[in-house]
Protein backbone atom coordinates (compact mmCIF):
# COMPACT_ATOMS: atom_id res chain seq x y z
CA UNK A 1 0.00 0.00 0.00
CA UNK A 2 2.44 2.37 1.06
CA UNK A 3 4.13 1.56 -2.45
CA UNK A 4 1.14 1.75 -4.15
CA UNK A 5 0.78 5.29 -2.49
CA UNK A 6 4.34 6.48 -3.69
CA UNK A 7 3.16 5.89 -7.48
CA UNK A 8 -0.12 7.61 -7.03
CA UNK A 9 2.09 10.18 -5.56
CA UNK A 10 4.69 10.50 -8.20
CA UNK A 11 2.01 10.72 -10.89
CA UNK A 12 -0.59 12.72 -8.67
CA UNK A 13 2.04 15.50 -7.52
CA UNK A 14 3.07 16.78 -10.95
CA UNK A 15 -0.53 17.24 -12.27
CA UNK A 16 -1.56 18.84 -9.37
CA UNK A 17 1.40 21.15 -10.01
CA UNK A 18 -0.30 21.90 -13.29
CA UNK A 19 -3.58 22.31 -12.32
CA UNK A 20 -2.33 25.02 -9.64
CA UNK A 21 -0.82 26.62 -12.38
CA UNK A 22 -3.40 26.97 -15.05
CA UNK A 23 -5.63 27.65 -12.58
CA UNK A 24 -3.97 30.43 -11.18
CA UNK A 25 -3.22 32.21 -14.86
CA UNK A 26 -6.80 31.82 -15.86
CA UNK A 27 -7.66 33.97 -12.91
CA UNK A 28 -4.92 36.33 -13.62
CA UNK A 29 -5.99 36.17 -17.55
CA UNK A 30 -9.81 36.72 -16.18
CA UNK A 31 -8.72 39.61 -14.16
CA UNK A 32 -6.26 41.52 -16.47
CA UNK A 33 -9.02 40.95 -19.48
CA UNK A 34 -11.28 42.51 -16.93
CA UNK A 35 -8.52 45.67 -16.40
CA UNK A 36 -8.65 45.82 -20.25
CA UNK A 37 -12.04 45.42 -21.28
CA UNK A 38 -13.81 45.98 -18.34
CA UNK A 39 -18.04 46.79 -20.05
CA UNK A 40 -17.39 42.78 -21.62
CA UNK A 41 -16.61 41.46 -18.54
CA UNK A 42 -19.15 43.74 -16.65
CA UNK A 43 -21.79 42.49 -18.96
CA UNK A 44 -21.18 39.23 -17.86
CA UNK A 45 -21.37 40.18 -14.37
CA UNK A 46 -24.51 41.43 -14.76
CA UNK A 47 -25.83 38.45 -16.42
CA UNK A 48 -24.65 36.36 -13.83
CA UNK A 49 -26.27 38.36 -11.00
CA UNK A 50 -29.42 38.13 -12.96
CA UNK A 51 -29.41 34.46 -13.45
CA UNK A 52 -28.43 33.83 -9.28
CA UNK A 53 -31.19 36.20 -8.29
CA UNK A 54 -33.59 35.16 -10.71
CA UNK A 55 -33.07 31.48 -8.63
CA UNK A 56 -32.92 32.61 -5.10
CA UNK A 57 -35.41 35.33 -5.60
CA UNK A 58 -38.48 33.19 -3.74
CA UNK A 59 -35.76 32.49 -1.00
CA UNK A 60 -35.12 36.04 -0.98
CA UNK A 61 -38.64 37.53 -0.01
CA UNK A 62 -39.32 35.52 2.75
CA UNK A 63 -36.28 35.42 4.59
CA UNK A 64 -36.17 39.02 4.47
CA UNK A 65 -40.07 39.39 5.92
CA UNK A 66 -38.78 37.40 8.44
CA UNK A 67 -35.93 39.61 9.82
CA UNK A 68 -37.57 42.76 9.36
CA UNK A 69 -40.78 41.24 11.37
CA UNK A 70 -38.48 40.49 14.42
CA UNK A 71 -37.04 43.61 13.90
CA UNK A 72 -40.21 44.96 14.21
CA UNK A 73 -40.84 43.13 17.18
CA UNK A 74 -37.87 44.80 18.84
CA UNK A 75 -38.86 48.31 18.01
CA UNK A 76 -42.74 48.00 19.50
CA UNK A 77 -41.48 49.62 22.48
CA UNK A 78 -40.11 52.30 21.29
CA UNK A 79 -43.54 52.88 19.28
CA UNK A 80 -44.95 55.15 22.09
CA UNK A 81 -42.58 57.79 22.30
CA UNK A 82 -41.65 57.89 18.60
CA UNK A 83 -45.60 58.10 18.13
CA UNK A 84 -45.09 61.68 20.39
CA UNK A 85 -42.66 62.84 18.69
CA UNK A 86 -43.72 62.34 14.99
CA UNK A 87 -47.20 64.34 16.03
CA UNK A 88 -45.10 67.16 16.97
CA UNK A 89 -43.36 66.67 13.79
CA UNK A 90 -46.52 66.88 12.07
CA UNK A 91 -47.72 69.85 13.69
CA UNK A 92 -44.53 71.95 11.89
CA UNK A 93 -44.81 70.21 9.07
CA UNK A 94 -48.25 71.18 8.53
CA UNK A 95 -46.80 75.08 8.70
CA UNK A 96 -44.40 74.16 6.29
CA UNK A 97 -46.84 72.06 3.90
CA UNK A 98 -48.69 75.68 3.86
CA UNK A 99 -46.30 77.76 2.47
CA UNK A 100 -45.12 75.61 0.66
CA UNK A 101 -48.64 75.28 -1.34
CA UNK A 102 -48.26 79.11 -1.44
CA UNK A 103 -45.47 79.52 -2.65
CA UNK A 104 -46.00 76.80 -5.22
CA UNK A 105 -49.16 78.50 -6.82
CA UNK A 106 -47.07 82.21 -6.51
CA UNK A 107 -44.07 80.42 -8.50
CA UNK A 108 -47.04 78.91 -10.70
CA UNK A 109 -48.59 82.68 -11.15
CA UNK A 110 -45.05 84.38 -11.91
CA UNK A 111 -43.95 81.73 -14.19
CA UNK A 112 -47.19 81.99 -16.24
CA UNK A 113 -46.78 86.09 -16.04
CA UNK A 114 -43.09 85.81 -17.44
CA UNK A 115 -44.61 82.70 -19.76
CA UNK A 116 -41.66 80.46 -18.97
CA UNK A 117 -41.47 77.65 -20.74
CA UNK A 118 -40.07 74.69 -18.26
CA UNK A 119 -38.69 71.38 -19.43
CA UNK A 120 -41.12 68.65 -19.40
CA UNK A 121 -41.78 66.70 -16.34
CA UNK A 122 -38.97 63.51 -16.15
CA UNK A 123 -40.88 60.32 -16.42
CA UNK A 124 -39.97 57.56 -14.33
CA UNK A 125 -39.85 53.98 -13.47
CA UNK A 126 -39.57 52.16 -10.31
CA UNK A 127 -37.78 49.59 -8.87
CA UNK A 128 -37.89 47.03 -5.86
CA UNK A 129 -34.38 46.66 -3.92
CA UNK A 130 -33.94 43.10 -4.04
CA UNK A 131 -29.85 42.88 -3.34
CA UNK A 132 -27.72 44.88 -1.89
CA UNK A 133 -23.76 44.62 -3.22
CA UNK A 134 -22.82 41.95 -0.04
CA UNK A 135 -19.62 43.18 0.88
CA UNK A 136 -18.68 46.78 2.82
CA UNK A 137 -16.53 47.73 0.41
CA UNK A 138 -18.78 48.51 -2.27
CA UNK A 139 -21.96 50.59 -1.90
CA UNK A 140 -24.41 49.50 -4.23
CA UNK A 141 -28.23 47.93 -4.81
CA UNK A 142 -29.68 45.30 -7.17
CA UNK A 143 -32.95 46.58 -8.82
CA UNK A 144 -35.59 43.99 -9.93
CA UNK A 145 -35.63 45.68 -13.11
CA UNK A 146 -33.58 45.50 -16.07
CA UNK A 147 -33.26 45.73 -20.38
CA UNK A 148 -36.23 44.07 -20.57
CA UNK A 149 -38.34 47.26 -18.85
CA UNK A 150 -36.08 49.49 -20.95
CA UNK A 151 -33.35 50.31 -17.98
CA UNK A 152 -30.50 52.12 -19.88
CA UNK A 153 -27.04 52.55 -18.23
CA UNK A 154 -26.08 56.24 -16.51
CA UNK A 155 -29.66 56.95 -15.28
CA UNK A 156 -30.48 58.70 -12.27
CA UNK A 157 -31.89 56.33 -8.94
CA UNK A 158 -33.86 58.33 -6.82
CA UNK A 159 -35.88 57.60 -3.68
CA UNK A 160 -39.16 59.96 -3.33
CA UNK A 161 -36.89 63.06 -2.08
CA UNK A 162 -33.16 62.46 -3.03
CA UNK A 163 -30.83 61.57 -5.68
CA UNK A 164 -29.60 57.83 -4.21
CA UNK A 165 -26.74 56.78 -7.24
CA UNK A 166 -27.09 55.50 -10.84
CA UNK A 167 -27.30 52.53 -13.36
CA UNK A 168 -23.78 51.15 -13.90
CA UNK A 169 -24.92 47.47 -14.71
CA UNK A 170 -28.07 46.44 -16.57
CA UNK A 171 -29.01 42.41 -16.80
CA UNK A 172 -32.38 41.31 -18.24
CA UNK A 173 -34.60 41.16 -15.23
CA UNK A 174 -31.90 43.35 -12.90
CA UNK A 175 -30.09 46.50 -12.81
CA UNK A 176 -26.90 47.79 -10.70
CA UNK A 177 -27.42 51.15 -9.13
CA UNK A 178 -24.10 52.34 -7.95
CA UNK A 179 -25.07 54.57 -4.89
CA UNK A 180 -23.20 57.74 -4.44
CA UNK A 181 -21.30 56.58 -1.40
CA UNK A 182 -19.01 54.30 -3.44
CA UNK A 183 -16.19 54.91 -3.51
CA UNK A 184 -15.64 54.78 -7.43
CA UNK A 185 -18.94 57.10 -7.90
CA UNK A 186 -18.36 61.15 -8.59
CA UNK A 187 -21.28 63.25 -9.38
CA UNK A 188 -21.16 66.88 -10.74
CA UNK A 189 -23.49 68.68 -8.19
CA UNK A 190 -24.49 72.60 -7.48
CA UNK A 191 -24.30 74.62 -4.19
CA UNK A 192 -26.73 76.70 -3.63
CA UNK A 193 -27.78 79.09 -2.99
CA UNK A 194 -24.31 80.04 -4.16
CA UNK A 195 -24.46 78.44 -7.41
CA UNK A 196 -20.75 76.78 -6.50
CA UNK A 197 -20.42 73.99 -8.50
CA UNK A 198 -18.80 70.39 -7.09
CA UNK A 199 -18.01 66.94 -7.21
CA UNK A 200 -19.86 64.66 -5.04
CA UNK A 201 -17.19 61.99 -4.12
CA UNK A 202 -18.32 58.81 -2.46
CA UNK A 203 -15.96 57.62 -0.33
CA UNK A 204 -17.60 54.77 1.29
CA UNK A 205 -18.46 56.33 4.43
CA UNK A 206 -22.26 57.44 4.84
CA UNK A 207 -21.13 61.13 3.68
CA UNK A 208 -20.00 61.73 0.38
CA UNK A 209 -17.09 64.04 0.29
CA UNK A 210 -17.53 67.61 -1.68
CA UNK A 211 -14.55 68.48 -3.68
CA UNK A 212 -13.19 70.79 -5.83
CA UNK A 213 -15.21 73.99 -5.13
CA UNK A 214 -14.18 76.58 -6.67
CA UNK A 215 -14.85 79.29 -3.43
CA UNK A 216 -15.52 77.05 -0.06
CA UNK A 217 -15.87 80.46 1.66
CA UNK A 218 -19.98 80.95 0.04
CA UNK A 219 -20.56 77.74 0.98
CA UNK A 220 -22.48 77.35 4.32
CA UNK A 221 -23.62 73.72 6.39
CA UNK A 222 -27.39 73.72 5.39
CA UNK A 223 -26.99 74.68 1.81
CA UNK A 224 -28.85 72.51 -0.73
CA UNK A 225 -26.93 70.29 -2.97
CA UNK A 226 -29.20 69.53 -6.56
CA UNK A 227 -27.17 68.02 -9.44
CA UNK A 228 -25.78 70.44 -12.08
CA UNK A 229 -26.08 68.08 -15.58
CA UNK A 230 -22.50 68.90 -16.04
CA UNK A 231 -21.49 66.14 -18.87
CA UNK A 232 -24.88 65.04 -18.86
CA UNK A 233 -24.48 62.49 -16.60
CA UNK A 234 -27.85 63.50 -14.64
CA UNK A 235 -30.63 65.89 -15.62
CA UNK A 236 -30.08 69.14 -13.78
CA UNK A 237 -31.71 69.69 -10.69
CA UNK A 238 -32.30 66.50 -9.02
CA UNK A 239 -31.87 67.46 -4.93
CA UNK A 240 -28.85 65.34 -3.38
CA UNK A 241 -28.80 66.68 0.12
CA UNK A 242 -27.21 69.17 2.30
CA UNK A 243 -23.86 70.55 2.85
CA UNK A 244 -22.11 69.40 6.39
CA UNK A 245 -19.48 69.96 7.99
CA UNK A 246 -17.16 67.44 9.63
CA UNK A 247 -15.33 67.05 12.51
CA UNK A 248 -11.80 67.87 10.30
CA UNK A 249 -13.18 70.90 9.19
CA UNK A 250 -13.81 69.20 5.64
CA UNK A 251 -17.62 69.96 3.38
CA UNK A 252 -19.44 66.50 3.68
CA UNK A 253 -22.90 65.83 2.04
CA UNK A 254 -25.66 64.83 4.01
CA UNK A 255 -27.21 62.84 1.70
CA UNK A 256 -31.55 63.93 1.89
CA UNK A 257 -32.24 60.21 0.61
CA UNK A 258 -33.29 57.48 3.22
CA UNK A 259 -30.47 55.24 3.07
CA UNK A 260 -31.24 53.17 5.79
CA UNK A 261 -34.30 52.52 4.07
CA UNK A 262 -33.73 51.82 0.26
CA UNK A 263 -36.70 49.60 -0.68
CA UNK A 264 -38.17 51.08 -4.33
CA UNK A 265 -36.31 53.12 -6.13
CA UNK A 266 -37.55 55.27 -9.05
CA UNK A 267 -35.21 55.50 -12.38
CA UNK A 268 -35.43 58.59 -14.19
CA UNK A 269 -35.79 58.27 -17.94
CA UNK A 270 -33.27 60.54 -19.25
CA UNK A 271 -32.11 60.90 -22.59
CA UNK A 272 -29.39 63.82 -23.01
CA UNK A 273 -30.43 67.13 -23.72
CA UNK A 274 -29.65 68.36 -26.83
CA UNK A 275 -26.86 69.56 -27.29
CA UNK A 276 -25.85 72.21 -29.61
CA UNK A 277 -22.32 71.14 -31.31
CA UNK A 278 -22.54 73.09 -34.46
CA UNK A 279 -21.78 77.11 -33.96
CA UNK A 280 -22.96 77.48 -37.34
CA UNK A 281 -26.45 77.03 -37.13
CA UNK A 282 -26.79 79.41 -34.47
CA UNK A 283 -25.68 81.72 -37.23
CA UNK A 284 -27.28 80.76 -40.36
CA UNK A 285 -30.18 79.57 -39.61
CA UNK A 286 -31.03 77.26 -42.59
CA UNK A 287 -28.19 76.88 -45.72
CA UNK A 288 -31.01 77.83 -48.01
CA UNK A 289 -30.98 81.49 -46.81
CA UNK A 290 -27.38 81.18 -46.75
CA UNK A 291 -27.33 81.10 -50.31
CA UNK A 292 -29.92 83.72 -50.82
CA UNK A 293 -27.94 85.82 -48.46
CA UNK A 294 -25.02 85.66 -50.62
CA UNK A 295 -26.14 87.75 -53.57
CA UNK A 296 -28.23 90.64 -51.50
CA UNK A 297 -29.57 92.21 -55.40
CA UNK A 298 -32.23 89.16 -56.03
CA UNK B 1 -5.82 9.85 1.14
CA UNK B 2 -7.70 6.32 0.20
CA UNK B 3 -9.24 5.91 3.54
CA UNK B 4 -11.73 8.76 3.28
CA UNK B 5 -14.98 6.90 1.47
CA UNK B 6 -15.93 8.35 -2.05
CA UNK B 7 -19.26 9.71 -1.24
CA UNK B 8 -17.97 11.31 2.36
CA UNK B 9 -15.75 13.21 -0.29
CA UNK B 10 -18.57 14.36 -2.11
CA UNK B 11 -20.79 15.40 0.39
CA UNK B 12 -18.05 17.29 1.95
CA UNK B 13 -17.84 19.32 -1.76
CA UNK B 14 -21.49 19.46 -1.80
CA UNK B 15 -21.42 20.76 1.94
CA UNK B 16 -18.51 23.20 1.01
CA UNK B 17 -20.80 24.72 -1.97
CA UNK B 18 -23.36 24.74 -0.05
CA UNK B 19 -21.77 27.06 2.66
CA UNK B 20 -20.99 29.37 -0.05
CA UNK B 21 -24.17 29.73 -1.50
CA UNK B 22 -25.73 30.15 2.09
CA UNK B 23 -22.94 33.12 2.94
CA UNK B 24 -23.36 34.92 -0.60
CA UNK B 25 -27.19 34.60 0.11
CA UNK B 26 -26.86 36.42 2.95
CA UNK B 27 -24.71 38.69 2.76
CA UNK B 28 -26.95 39.94 -0.63
CA UNK B 29 -29.76 40.41 0.99
CA UNK B 30 -31.07 43.95 1.45
CA UNK B 31 -31.00 44.53 5.09
CA UNK B 32 -28.57 47.52 5.55
CA UNK B 33 -28.38 49.57 3.33
CA UNK B 34 -25.99 52.04 4.87
CA UNK B 35 -22.02 51.91 4.80
CA UNK B 36 -21.10 50.72 8.42
CA UNK B 37 -18.28 51.99 10.12
CA UNK B 38 -16.94 48.69 11.34
CA UNK B 39 -16.47 45.59 8.52
CA UNK B 40 -17.57 42.23 9.55
CA UNK B 41 -15.35 38.94 8.95
CA UNK B 42 -15.01 37.03 5.62
CA UNK B 43 -16.08 33.97 6.59
CA UNK B 44 -16.26 32.18 3.36
CA UNK B 45 -12.39 32.83 3.66
CA UNK B 46 -12.35 32.10 6.86
CA UNK B 47 -14.40 28.60 6.39
CA UNK B 48 -11.73 27.59 3.62
CA UNK B 49 -8.64 28.25 5.60
CA UNK B 50 -9.94 26.36 8.00
CA UNK B 51 -10.58 23.15 5.84
CA UNK B 52 -7.52 23.31 3.80
CA UNK B 53 -5.34 23.63 6.81
CA UNK B 54 -7.60 20.76 8.96
CA UNK B 55 -8.64 18.46 5.70
CA UNK B 56 -7.44 19.84 2.68
CA UNK B 57 -8.88 16.96 0.41
CA UNK B 58 -12.25 17.84 1.14
CA UNK B 59 -11.61 21.65 -0.67
CA UNK B 60 -9.58 20.72 -3.75
CA UNK B 61 -8.53 23.59 -5.84
CA UNK B 62 -11.09 23.82 -8.84
CA UNK B 63 -13.88 23.82 -5.67
CA UNK B 64 -12.31 27.09 -4.00
CA UNK B 65 -11.37 28.45 -7.70
CA UNK B 66 -15.48 27.76 -8.56
CA UNK B 67 -16.72 29.71 -5.28
CA UNK B 68 -14.43 32.44 -5.00
CA UNK B 69 -14.97 33.26 -8.47
CA UNK B 70 -18.73 33.43 -7.82
CA UNK B 71 -18.61 35.67 -4.97
CA UNK B 72 -16.04 37.99 -6.97
CA UNK B 73 -19.04 37.88 -9.71
CA UNK B 74 -21.75 38.56 -7.15
CA UNK B 75 -19.62 41.01 -4.31
CA UNK B 76 -18.36 43.64 -7.09
CA UNK B 77 -15.10 42.53 -6.64
CA UNK B 78 -12.52 42.66 -9.56
CA UNK B 79 -13.28 39.67 -11.41
CA UNK B 80 -10.43 36.82 -10.90
CA UNK B 81 -8.31 38.67 -8.22
CA UNK B 82 -9.86 37.86 -5.00
CA UNK B 83 -10.19 34.25 -6.38
CA UNK B 84 -6.15 34.45 -7.30
CA UNK B 85 -5.01 35.83 -3.83
CA UNK B 86 -7.05 32.67 -2.21
CA UNK B 87 -6.00 29.72 -4.56
CA UNK B 88 -2.10 30.85 -3.99
CA UNK B 89 -2.89 31.24 -0.02
CA UNK B 90 -4.70 27.76 0.07
CA UNK B 91 -2.15 26.08 -2.30
CA UNK B 92 0.68 27.59 0.37
CA UNK B 93 -0.72 26.11 3.15
CA UNK B 94 -1.75 22.42 1.39
CA UNK B 95 2.08 22.42 0.50
CA UNK B 96 2.95 23.07 4.01
CA UNK B 97 0.06 20.58 5.50
CA UNK B 98 2.56 17.91 6.82
CA UNK B 99 4.56 20.56 8.98
CA UNK B 100 0.69 21.58 10.75
CA UNK B 101 -0.76 18.47 11.41
CA UNK B 102 1.18 18.33 14.68
CA UNK B 103 0.75 21.69 15.22
CA UNK B 104 -0.57 23.45 18.12
CA UNK B 105 -4.15 25.26 17.63
CA UNK B 106 -2.11 28.67 18.18
CA UNK B 107 0.54 27.90 15.39
CA UNK B 108 -2.40 26.75 13.08
CA UNK B 109 -4.03 30.20 14.12
CA UNK B 110 -0.97 32.38 13.41
CA UNK B 111 -0.67 30.41 10.00
CA UNK B 112 -4.34 31.28 9.25
CA UNK B 113 -3.95 34.66 10.24
CA UNK B 114 -0.69 34.86 8.21
CA UNK B 115 -2.60 33.86 4.85
CA UNK B 116 -5.87 35.67 5.69
CA UNK B 117 -3.34 39.15 6.18
CA UNK B 118 -1.17 38.49 3.16
CA UNK B 119 -4.65 38.15 0.72
CA UNK B 120 -6.83 41.07 1.72
CA UNK B 121 -3.04 43.14 2.13
CA UNK B 122 -2.10 41.96 -1.27
CA UNK B 123 -5.51 42.25 -2.78
CA UNK B 124 -5.58 45.80 -1.60
CA UNK B 125 -2.39 46.82 -2.81
CA UNK B 126 -2.69 45.31 -6.50
CA UNK B 127 -6.17 47.20 -6.92
CA UNK B 128 -4.30 50.50 -5.60
CA UNK B 129 -1.53 50.25 -7.85
CA UNK B 130 -3.51 49.16 -11.22
CA UNK B 131 -5.90 52.33 -9.87
CA UNK B 132 -9.21 50.34 -8.82
CA UNK B 133 -11.06 53.01 -6.98
CA UNK B 134 -11.80 51.75 -3.20
CA UNK B 135 -11.87 51.83 0.12
CA UNK B 136 -9.64 53.48 2.49
CA UNK B 137 -6.68 50.67 3.63
CA UNK B 138 -8.33 50.95 7.47
CA UNK B 139 -11.06 49.20 6.60
CA UNK B 140 -9.08 46.24 5.29
CA UNK B 141 -6.94 46.24 8.19
CA UNK B 142 -10.58 46.41 10.43
CA UNK B 143 -11.42 43.43 7.88
CA UNK B 144 -8.05 41.34 8.81
CA UNK B 145 -8.68 41.56 12.49
CA UNK B 146 -12.24 40.38 12.47
CA UNK B 147 -11.22 37.32 10.37
CA UNK B 148 -8.82 36.25 12.44
CA UNK B 149 -10.57 37.06 15.32
CA UNK B 150 -13.83 34.76 14.06
CA UNK B 151 -11.35 31.97 12.99
CA UNK B 152 -11.75 30.10 15.79
CA UNK B 153 -15.34 29.72 16.40
CA UNK B 154 -15.16 28.82 12.70
CA UNK B 155 -12.81 26.29 13.26
CA UNK B 156 -14.86 24.96 16.36
CA UNK B 157 -18.06 24.89 14.23
CA UNK B 158 -16.66 23.36 11.19
CA UNK B 159 -15.08 20.38 13.69
CA UNK B 160 -18.52 20.22 15.69
CA UNK B 161 -21.02 20.49 12.73
CA UNK B 162 -19.20 18.86 9.60
CA UNK B 163 -16.56 16.74 11.13
CA UNK B 164 -13.13 18.77 10.41
CA UNK B 165 -10.42 17.56 12.45
CA UNK B 166 -6.97 16.92 11.46
CA UNK B 167 -6.65 14.09 9.81
CA UNK B 168 -3.34 11.91 11.04
CA UNK B 169 -5.07 9.29 9.08
CA UNK B 170 -3.16 9.56 5.90
CA UNK B 171 -0.13 10.96 7.44
CA UNK B 172 3.25 8.75 6.73
CA UNK B 173 3.34 6.88 9.97
CA UNK B 174 0.14 5.72 10.56
CA UNK B 175 -0.10 4.69 6.84
CA UNK B 176 3.21 2.88 7.61
CA UNK B 177 2.10 1.28 10.81
CA UNK B 178 -1.24 0.19 9.38
CA UNK B 179 0.33 -1.48 6.30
Amino acid sequence: MTKDRFHQDQYSRPIRRLLTGLVILILFGLFLFWRIDGPRVERIRAEVADQVLLRVNWLMTPVVSTIELFRNFQSYQYLAEQNRELRTELRQMNAWKEAALQLEQENARLLDLNNVRIDPRLTYITGNVVADSGSPFRQSVLLNIGSDDGVIDGWAAMDGIGLVGRISGVGKNTSRVLLLNDATSSVPATIQPSGQNTLVIGDNSSAPLLNFIEDSELVRPGDRVVSSGDGGVFPPGLLIGQVALDSSGKLRLRLSADFERLKFLRLIRYKNTETIDNPSYLVFPNPNLSQNWGEPNR
Amino acid sequence: MNNISRTRLFTMYLIYLGITFLILFFQLIPLNLFPEAWVGPDILLGVTLAWVTRQPEFVPILLVTVSFLLADFLLQRPPGLFALLVVIGTEYIKSHVNGLRYASFIEEWITAGFAITFIIVAFWCVQAVVGIGQAPFTMSLLHIVATIITYPAILFGSHIFFGIRKSPSHSDDSMGRRS
